[in-house]
């Protein structure tokens, strides 16, 4: 079904789906998950991780909790000791939405985000994106100015995934940074999302995984769906 | 009517609750980045902007991203000279 040798594969995930699942969720979680967290974790952030072992599982042929996740150097979660072929995993969730993206080539970034009128904004912008993509932001009208705000927002974070350059990197000015190749996928309306790579992004397999009955360890589908307009960035 | 002028304490909670849309009774001093939905990246950058506007301060970006939690929050402020002893409850 999926082997991502050359391509990125995104599972795009209603969390809500998922929800009344949390219980099982939660048995695939590693006793390794979050230790090194000090502070308190939420079930949604649990509930993505559960999903994303169950998704490297079914790449590796192994059982969620014998997924071995590890941080590298620079804290980007990494597949380790993958059976089957090297894989790079990243997560991004936000209010019901969860992306999990896996790739077997390249260093991958995912972020998606929701669009909602913050406080700020502006005073944000002009901190962390360039002046070029500032003076874009105040010719649009606020409504397109918002989405565009986060569109812009995406692409930062993912790239800082890739190369798990964390903070420090968003807010940097400089936000297309030259090595990385970025691809929008188009979510539901109010939300947008970003893919980001070290290498060309020849391919982007979407896919969906819904649960199918309380058993949700071996019962859910995996289906392939269209994202209509998902498209590459132009690289500037 | 005498005016009186806000504690610190009260500014920074003033600066969660404006920039978060968090409830005022929300903000511990445990409070922490990235442990509710509303404190994500964006909300941080948003946090930071309100912060400084409310204290006429420009954080560094060591502190900007050392800022995890509220109690670092004023740890952070209090090198920039904002004092947090007067606090009352």
């Amino acid at each position: 079904m999926i082997a991502p040798h050359y391509g990125i594969d995104v599972f795009c995930i209603p969390l809500s789906d998922w929800l009344p699942y949390g219980n099982a969720l939660t048995s695939c979680l590693s006793p390794t998950d979050f230790s090194d967290s000090k502070q308190s974790v939420s079930d949604q952030r649990k509930f993505v991780r559960a999903l994303l072992r169950m998704i490297v599982g079914v790449y590796t042929h192994q059982e969620p909790e014998e997924v071995c996740l590890e941080k590298d150097a620079s804290g980007k979660l990494t597949v380790a000791a993958s059976p089957i072929m090297p894989l790079q995993v990243t997560v991004s969730h936000t209010d019901d939405r969860a992306l999990i993206a896996v790739s077997g080539y390249a260093r991958i970034g995912v972020d998606i985000e929701r669009v909602v009128s913050r406080r700020n904004m502006g005073e944000v912008a002009k901190r962390v994106f360039s002046d070029a993509q500032n003076e874009l932001l105040t010719s649009y009208h606020p409504a397109k100015r918002r989405r565009q705000f986060y569109t812009f927002w995406c692409r930062k974070e993912a790239n800082a995934k890739v190369f798990g350059s964390g903070f420090m990197s968003m807010l940097q000015k400089e936000t297309t940074d030259s090595k990385t190749h970025y691809f929008e996928i188009v979510q539901p309306p109010g939300y947008v999302a970003c893919v980001a790579s070290d290498h060309a992004i020849h391919k982007v397999d979407m896919y969906a995984i819904k649960p199918l009955n309380n058993d949700v360890r071996m019962m859910y589908d995996i289906e392939r769906i269209e994202c209509e307009g998902s498209h590459a960035y132009e690289k500037n | 009517m005498k005016k009186t002028e806000k504690s610190s304490e009260q500014k920074l909670s003033d600066c969660f609750v404006d920039s978060l849309g968090l409830e005022a009774g929300s903000i511990t001093d445990s409070l922490g980045y990235n442990t509710i939905p509303q404190w994500d990246s964006i909300g941080h950058m948003a946090l930071i902007a309100e912060m400084e506007k409310v204290f006429d301060v420009t954080l560094d970006t060591d502190d900007i991203i050392s800022m995890s939690t509220v109690k670092k929050a004023k740890e952070i402020l209090g090198k920039y000279g904002v004092s947090f002893n007067a606090a009352k409850k």
